[in-house]
């Protein structure tokens, strides 16, 4: 999947959503990361094809999405916040998506994100993260070239969250958003970082790890560490640091883990 | 196939007990004794209680399962492939929610013997079907509901005043009036410039012209999902 964007721009009245984006990913996953009003959402909504852009203009594989007629077809779209006030089941949605032949996943994944446990609530009545399963059921179990997924996981609890970034790490052509990092670094192969509506930082896997910065998680917080400190996280610390230094003190028990510096460090540094 | 579903989906609890059955008994027994006496004392009572209050909080009833959030909106156009099935299904859904109380109202002025009246009752089904299709398209559904009540309730009000003048109403406001209150329209016919027939005539053409431009709004609708 190819995505791309020339002086990308949406305002709503006076207030720009997103401002001049200009970027070209190459990658089966991309995830968008940003703080709560970055743009993430704005941007998607662009890439979904369900707004269009105030300037400039966006491509996925080519193509306009915006300007596509079968858009609802061959992009599939999962928001965030997912509040239905429809009065029926979750049956009928079940039914109407079995009777979708470009819907040949359905079954399977009722039992996969634990949908069976609930089919006969309506959806109205439905917490925030149920509600979320189903919103993810609709965009997921259809074939399409693109899935465009906004928070897949802020409603779910972390073992149904681990289900669906696995799902979502065995597809191709997916769009995410996230202001999750571990979520963003568990899925995609390409990152687009946002802040205040315009891109930071961009890069694939390899450019984000290969900083030579470690992320470090101390066993007790407050700890202080003989490596220089970037940023700190709470108990999480990006330091830069030797890996023999960093084994030996893992192994005598004052740091929990470590791993290369990721995304947290990509999106502090572009601060 | 999907068409159908969406239909199904959307005609699903449209009518929610027991507030539909009782405004339907308010709608039939105020219909039955405000024309009982009509021919003595006028329509006025039938006028303001069915067609400026009753009729319009039950098309709210009717109109409230349509309108939906832009999430919602989102989320169905993506379960039924697109934006077309979503449309027919609420039009379907809502076409047979004031069917039903349309028929009931003009079935009791027709047994009344006012067949004239309960013509113009049903053209109350095509007129406020248009209403709600075009405010679902373009507005939330606070501001649908707010903007269906103003147009089918406060709007008639303000023109039952103006046909209590004695002199005749433009073109302008005698077309208004067959759109937006066709049974003060049709009760005073002498005070507008056309005739009841032509008045219904490009009421009809008018409703459905406007549903045909909240079709093709609603394909091409941009939404914010925020």
């Amino acid at each position: 999947m190819i995505v791309e964007a020339e002086n990308l721009g949406v305002n709503y009245g006076r207030t720009w959503g997103i401002k001049d984006l200009t970027f070209k990913a190459k990658a089966e996953r991309l995830a968008l990361i940003g703080h709560n009003g970055s743009g993430k959402t704005t941007l998607l909504s662009v890439l979904s094809g369900i707004r269009h852009p105030t300037t400039g203009s966006a491509r996925i594989n080519g193509w306009e999405p915006y300007r596509r007629k079968d858009k609802w077809i061959v992009i599939r779209y999962s928001f965030e916040k997912p509040q239905f006030r429809i009065p029926v089941k979750v049956r009928d949605l079940v039914e109407i998506l079995r009777a979708n032949p470009m819907c040949p996943e359905v079954d399977e994944l009722i039992e996969v994100l634990g949908i069976s446990q609930f089919l006969e609530r309506r959806i109205d009545s439905l917490s925030s993260g149920q509600a979320q399963l189903c919103n993810l059921l609709v965009a997921l179990s259809c074939n399409s070239e693109v899935v465009i997924l906004d928070e897949p996981t802020a409603h779910l609890d972390s073992y149904r969250a681990g289900i669906v970034d696995e799902l979502i790490s065995k597809r191709k052509g997916v769009i995410i958003a996230t202001h999750d990092v571990e979520e963003g670094e568990a899925v995609a192969d390409y990152f687009l970082i946002m802040k205040e509506g315009r891109l930071v930082w961009t890069g694939d896997r390899k450019k984000l790890f290969s900083s030579g910065f470690y992320e470090v998680t101390l066993v007790e917080t407050g700890l202080q560490l003989p490596f220089e400190t970037l940023y700190r996280f709470g108990a999480t610390l990006i330091v830069k640091a030797d890996v023999n230094e960093l084994v030996e003190m893992m192994l005598k028990g004052v740091i929990a883990g470590f791993k290369r510096a990721g995304l947290r460090y990509a999106y502090a540094k572009s601060s | 196939m999907l068409t159908q579903k969406a239909v199904k989906w959307y005609t699903k609890n449209l009518f929610p007990h027991p507030a539909t059955e009782i405004l339907l008994g308010l709608m039939i027994l105020s219909a039955w004794y405000s024309l009982k006496d009509a021919q003595k004392l006028g329509f006025y009572e039938f006028i303001i209680i069915v067609e400026a209050v009753l009729l319009p909080v039950y098309g709210i009833l009717v109109a409230t399962h349509v309108f939906r959030s832009q999430r919602v909106t989102l989320f169905e156009i993506t379960l039924f492939n697109g934006p077309e099935s979503v449309f027919l299904g609420r039009l379907t859904s809502a076409l047979l929610g004031l069917i039903v109380g349309a028929f009931c109202v003009a079935f009791i002025a027709y047994i009344q013997g006012y067949p004239k009246l309960a013509g113009s009752i049903l053209l109350k089904i095509p007129t406020y079907l248009a209403i709600m299709m075009i405010l679902m398209v373009w507005l939330d559904p606070i501001g649908s509901v707010i903007s269906f009540y103003i147009l089918t309730s406060a709007v008639p009000m303000g023109l039952y005043v103006l046909l209590t003048k004695p002199y005749p109403l433009n073109t302008a406001i005698s077309l208004l009036s067959y759109f937006l209150a066709p049974i003060e329209a049709t009760v005073n016919a002498r005070k507008l410039s056309l005739s009841v027939s032509a008045g219904y005539t490009v009421t009809l053409i008018f409703s459905v012209l406007i549903i045909l431009l909240a079709y093709i709004s609603f394909k091409k609708k941009d939404f914010e999902p925020q």
